[in-house]
């Protein structure tokens, strides 16, 4: 019935020498480790010759950048998604700490033109139906089913597709910032209606471009397999960790002194929204799982044939524990959601789950090698077992991480640390999650 | 009450005070029936009727007299099964998830949403129960031990799995009803004159009086069952979906009908709430609670679930093309293109381009033409189902089976009487129950009505 | 030394009487109850009432209706009676899922519900103890429990009518 008394005063953050450290340290170890990982992979496999094992290094490196792009740009994309999504939906709550997600956001400048290159080059390597001859009748390599697709998975489309969906979000992510910046100059109405229209237009874009871009990037690897849900658990993917970064984020700068207009019910809330989007996710994960467990389609189970009884089959269940047992089980109490040490822990799994689970979708796919049909295997594919978590891994994984850490802390120097003139300040500010 | 912005749209307008909204929403209950009541419920009753005789005929004569064949197993019962399943799929998520998202305006529409869900669960229960044949052996599918030695149900199948979803479902939506319910019994059981009422609102309202120890263990439950609802009501349509998408036929199998079922019931379920609650806010003149402000809010989630209905429709006939299986690709041209062309267009205008209107304004808060669009979205969703179970059926892998589907008159008219079934429960319900959770509402109506709630701000904003 | 003496404070506006109240308390009076219309936000962290425990009851009704369905689905398909169907293994994991989720969620919501009645005492046909026929409609009572010797009842009443209080009665439970 009464409030506390709350200043809204406009906070700056400042990058700190440790913040500095950590991002350049994160990038300089992980591209020394890349590098050596790099050049001391050398697969044995019986059958494969020194150019198949050559070309099967190609395949790591650019599955490992391919990982790593995919995944850290559709986190910052479901950054900008979760302020449409909050803005269309009227939500007061978590204008506190809005600035996060705009930040988080402002990574796309980078991370999608990276994107873009790492596919240019990894297209014919990695896309079994971007392999020469596979559209073509006379090839030997000729396969019937993918040149089928050839309307829809040809290069030019493909980058097409995916030139245009990455700039109109980029564009929708910065007009974000960019009226929630000039909010906090000239307050009023104008820059939260504009941004309400451009939510709503950008929400209904980005349900269906998003679609086809998972499609793109990912379900095309295994270029014979299709699954309609892909692009909803896609989806759920990118946002939890959207969701888990806002909330490191938050108990981040809180643990600095900053952001005291955020409090414990903040990240109450942004507990209980990993919660139940974790939940959901498992829901996405069940849903397509049981279905093709079920039916037993032979183009279907070929996807979790390898994934379940193949080489990967540790990861698989490694993936479920960590994004669902570990939210599920922890953040089911009210004090452990509020926790800074617990937060950081089921933060950490459920980020480490979440690239786990961009990493099992592209690697059984991209790690294999294209031959001459034959009769024992006419599908032209020597199917290459789990080659190991190695630094390589480590290594890219620590190169974005640095990457994405500096450009949202970079990004976050440039405005108030929280928007001061947003019409739901206040309510955020005195924002109680109830019993 | 916690702080909120000026900007906000009031949602109980027309200055009510908290025994306005006592003596609005028992007024019903404590007077004689109104002429549109009795008309309303009598034309119901007329309909049930029709309900019963056709369910009646069915049991005597059995299955032959539907228009079912040895190709087109499953018709008109499942569709309507599935359609009133979806319709009841909307009060709990209203009550659930917009409470767990502390969306205000769930509070005045949330009862009779819920009201409505297990009015509609109940419908659908009876299409499974007639379809059966032999309703009596009903119980089959509960796992019993039984006369014929300990021969259990088959768990792996999805059939065995919807009656516990659905029954699962319907009792924790009843039981979450009456929590609700419990302190608007009491406060009927307190205005109540005469004895038979003061002892029947007293025997359900449990003895309730408004303590804080109470209110306070109230909400915290309030709470676990929404919490507990929202994943129940996502699983009870996955789960009928699972019904299809587990088999093999083409046009069924595909990974995402969970999610675009449930996607599905929400829609279809807030176009039957607008249809609900457009009468009543007119009928029982509740325009102060039911404000435009509810009916835009509601529009927009129609808007939405719609476009993700569509996509759904799009990216199943997208992956079908894309899967480079003839048989998939076959069944998606035949809906489409096939005999039953006209269902699959009327489900695509009134599922995903007509629910586009309410990009605009007037669109979401023009109560006569919300009306039109609510019917045209129950339209939509009912030949949704059509169109997946008929047009997925009627033309299998053997061309030498392929077959028509028409539905006899008993099934139209069990179809339509079920909407007197429903109506009839409903008509009941505004009747004996307070239709709009009183201590919801009063809980956010401003609390200083001399200045219109217009200026109840505490926190101090040092804003420059 | 307690007694079963209760002065009422009754109020028309949930604002008043949550700022009495919290005034009574900073006085040192025994406020018993307060009885609203609906919840008042933040009253039970006023009076000092406990977070209740029902939360931790739903997650043990949640795994012992979890452990239920498991084990029954498990003994019927793998041990009482195995059969093969659609070419599944006899211990279907992936087909339990479904069973198991509906049972963990009907236990807990029958369980909790059960609970909370029986925590408030409430059942069907319970006599109401009424404080005030219109608490349920549009008034608030704030019920002090008076302290022999202690409570000083003249104060207590000034203190009632001064911060809005519509009428200030005795009450004797018994």
């Amino acid at each position: 019935m009464e409030h506390a008394e709350v200043h809204i005063k406009e906070e700056k953050f400042e990058i700190s020498s440790g913040n500095k450290k950590w991002a350049f340290g994160l990038m300089i170890v992980g591209f020394l480790l890349a590098v050596i990982g790099y050049f001391t992979y050398h697969p044995h496999i019986e059958g494969l010759n020194e150019h198949d094992l050559h070309h099967l290094t190609q395949k790591r490196l650019w599955s490992n950048l391919l990982v790593n792009g995919y995944f850290f740009f559709i986190v910052s994309i479901c950054a900008a998604a979760f302020i449409a999504i909050s803005q269309i939906a009227n939500a007061g709550w978590y204008v506190a700490i809005r600035r996060i997600p705009e930040a988080m956001s402002e990574y796309t400048l980078i991370g999608g033109p990276i994107l873009v290159i790492v596919s240019l080059f990894a297209l014919p390597i990695l896309y079994h139906w971007a392999h020469e001859g596979i559209m073509n009748p006379e090839s030997a390599n000729f396969d019937a089913i993918l040149a089928g697709k050839s309307w829809y998975l040809n290069v030019p489309f493909f980058y097409v597709r995916m030139v245009l969906f990455m700039s109109f979000w980029m564009f929708c992510a910065h007009m974000f910032r960019k009226y929630s910046r000039k909010e906090d100059l000239e307050g009023g109405m104008t820059n939260y209606t504009k941004t309400y229209a451009l939510s709503a237009t950008f929400t209904v874009i980005f349900g269906f471009t998003f679609s086809m871009f998972s499609w793109d990037q990912m379900m095309s690897i295994d270029a014979h397999w299709y699954s309609t849900i892909f692009s909803i658990y896609n989806f759920a993917t990118g946002w939890v960790s959207a969701l888990t970064i806002m909330y490191l984020f938050t108990h981040y700068l809180r643990s600095k002194g900053l952001l005291n207009i955020a409090t414990d019910e903040h990240q109450h809330d942004l507990g209980k929204f990993m919660f139940a989007f974790s939940v959901f996710w498992t829901y996405m994960f069940t849903a397509q799982f049981l279905l093709i467990w079920y039916a037993n389609i032979p183009e279907e189970v070929a996807y979790y044939k390898e994934r379940l009884f193949g080489s990967y089959q540790f990861l698989f269940f490694f993936i479920l524990v960590l994004n669902f047992c570990v939210p599920f089980f922890i953040f089911m109490r009210r004090d452990w959601k509020r926790s800074r040490k617990v937060g950081y822990i089921v933060g950490a799994a459920l980020l480490l789950g979440h690239w786990l689970d961009v990493y099992l979708m592209v690697m059984p796919g991209s790690m294999n090698l294209a031959t001459l049909p034959t009769a024992e295997n006419p599908g032209g594919i020597i199917k290459v077992p789990f080659q190991g978590f190695g630094i390589m891994e480590i290594g890219f994984l620590c190169l974005f991480a640095g990457l994405f850490l500096w450009m949202t802390l970079k990004a976050l120097t440039k405005a108030n640390l929280y928007p001061t003139k947003h019409p739901y300040i206040m309510e955020s500010a005195l924002h109680d999650v109830g019993v | 009450m916690s702080y909120e912005s000026p900007i906000r749209d009031q949602l109980v307008t027309g200055g009510k005070t908290y025994r306005d909204v006592t003596r609005d929403v028992t007024r019903p209950l404590e007077n004689a029936p109104s002429k549109s009541w009795w008309i309303g419920f009598s034309i119901s009753t007329l309909v049930l009727a029709l309900w019963i005789g056709a369910t009646t005929y069915t049991v005597f004569v059995g299955l032959g007299a539907w228009g079912l064949n040895k190709t087109v197993g499953w018709a008109f019962d499942i569709t309507n099964f599935v359609f009133w399943v979806g319709i009841g799929h909307a009060g709990t998520l209203i009550s659930a998830v917009l409470l767990l998202f502390r969306q205000k305006w769930r509070m005045s529409i949330n009862r009779s949403a819920e009201a409505m869900t297990i009015f509609a669960v109940i419908c659908a229960a009876s299409f499974i129960l007639s379809h059966m044949g032999r309703p009596w052996v009903a119980y089959w599918p509960i796992p019993l031990p039984n006369a014929f030695g300990t021969l259990w149900v088959n768990f792996n199948s999805p059939l065995v799995w919807d009656v516990f979803a659905i029954s699962t479902y319907f009792s924790v939506s009843l039981v979450f009803w009456y929590i609700g319910l419990i302190p608007d019994i009491a406060t009927v059981r307190d205005r109540a004159v005469s004895k038979a009422r003061k002892f029947w609102y007293g025997f359900f309202a449990m003895g309730w009086n408004g303590s804080t120890k109470t209110w306070h263990r109230y909400e915290v439950i309030s709470l676990i069952l929404a919490g507990i609802s929202t994943p129940l009501v996502l699983s009870v349509h996955s789960i009928v979906s699972m019904d299809f998408a587990t088999s093999l036929v083409p046009g069924w199998h595909t990974t995402i009908f969970p999610p675009y079922f449930v996607a599905g019931a929400i829609f279809s379920g807030f176009g039957m709430v607008l249809t609900l609650l457009i009468i009543a806010r007119e009928v029982m003149n509740y325009k102060d609670y039911i404000t435009e402000a509810h009916l835009d809010a509601m529009t927009k989630i129609v808007m939405v679930t719609g476009t993700m209905v569509g996509m759904a429709y799009i990216t199943e006939f997208f992956v079908a093309a894309y899967s480079g299986v003839e048989y998939e690709q076959y069944a998606f041209l035949n809906r489409a293109f096939g005999p039953y062309w006209w269902a699959y267009w009327t489900m695509m205008t009134c599922n995903l381009v007509a629910p586009q209107v309410f990009w605009f304004k007037w669109a979401r808060t023009t109560p006569w033409f919300i009306f039109i669009m609510s019917i045209i979205v129950n339209i939509g969703m009912w030949f949704e189902r059509f169109v997946i179970i008929v047009t997925s059926l009627h033309r299998d892998f053997l061309p030498s089976s392929w077959a028509m589907y028409t539905p006899t008159i008993t099934e139209v008219s069990i179809l339509i009487g079920s909407f007197g079934l429903f109506f009839f429960l409903y008509f009941l319900f505004c009747k004996f129950l307070p239709t709009i959770n009183m201590a919801e509402v009063k809980s956010i109506i401003p609390t200083h009505h001399e200045d219109h709630g217009h200026n109840h701000v505490k926190g101090e904003n040092h804003a420059n | 030394m307690q007694t079963n003496k209760y002065i009422l404070g009754v109020y028309d506006n949930p604002d008043k009487i949550y700022s009495t109240t919290k005034k009574l308390i900073n006085k040192g009076y025994k406020v018993d109850d307060v009885y609203s219309p609906f919840a008042i936000h933040g009253m039970d962290r006023l009076l000092g009432i406990k977070r209740s425990n029902l939360t931790v009851a739903a997650f043990l009704f949640a795994m012992t209706g979890l452990t239920l369905a498991v084990t029954f689905q498990v003994y019927v398909s793998k041990i009482d009676w195995p059969m093969i169907i659609g070419g599944k293994p006899n211990l279907h994991i992936p087909t339990y899922i479904p069973i198991t989720f509906e049972l963990s969620i009907l236990f807990t919501a029958f369980g909790m519900v059960t609970c909370f009645f029986i925590v408030n005492r409430m059942f069907w046909g319970k006599n109401a103890d009424i404080i005030d026929p219109r608490v349920t409609d549009d008034l608030f009572v704030v019920s002090i429990q008076i302290q022999e010797n202690k409570t000083d009842i003249q104060a207590l009443n000034q203190i009632l009518v001064e911060n809005g209080a519509l009428e200030v009665r005795e009450r004797i439970k018994d």
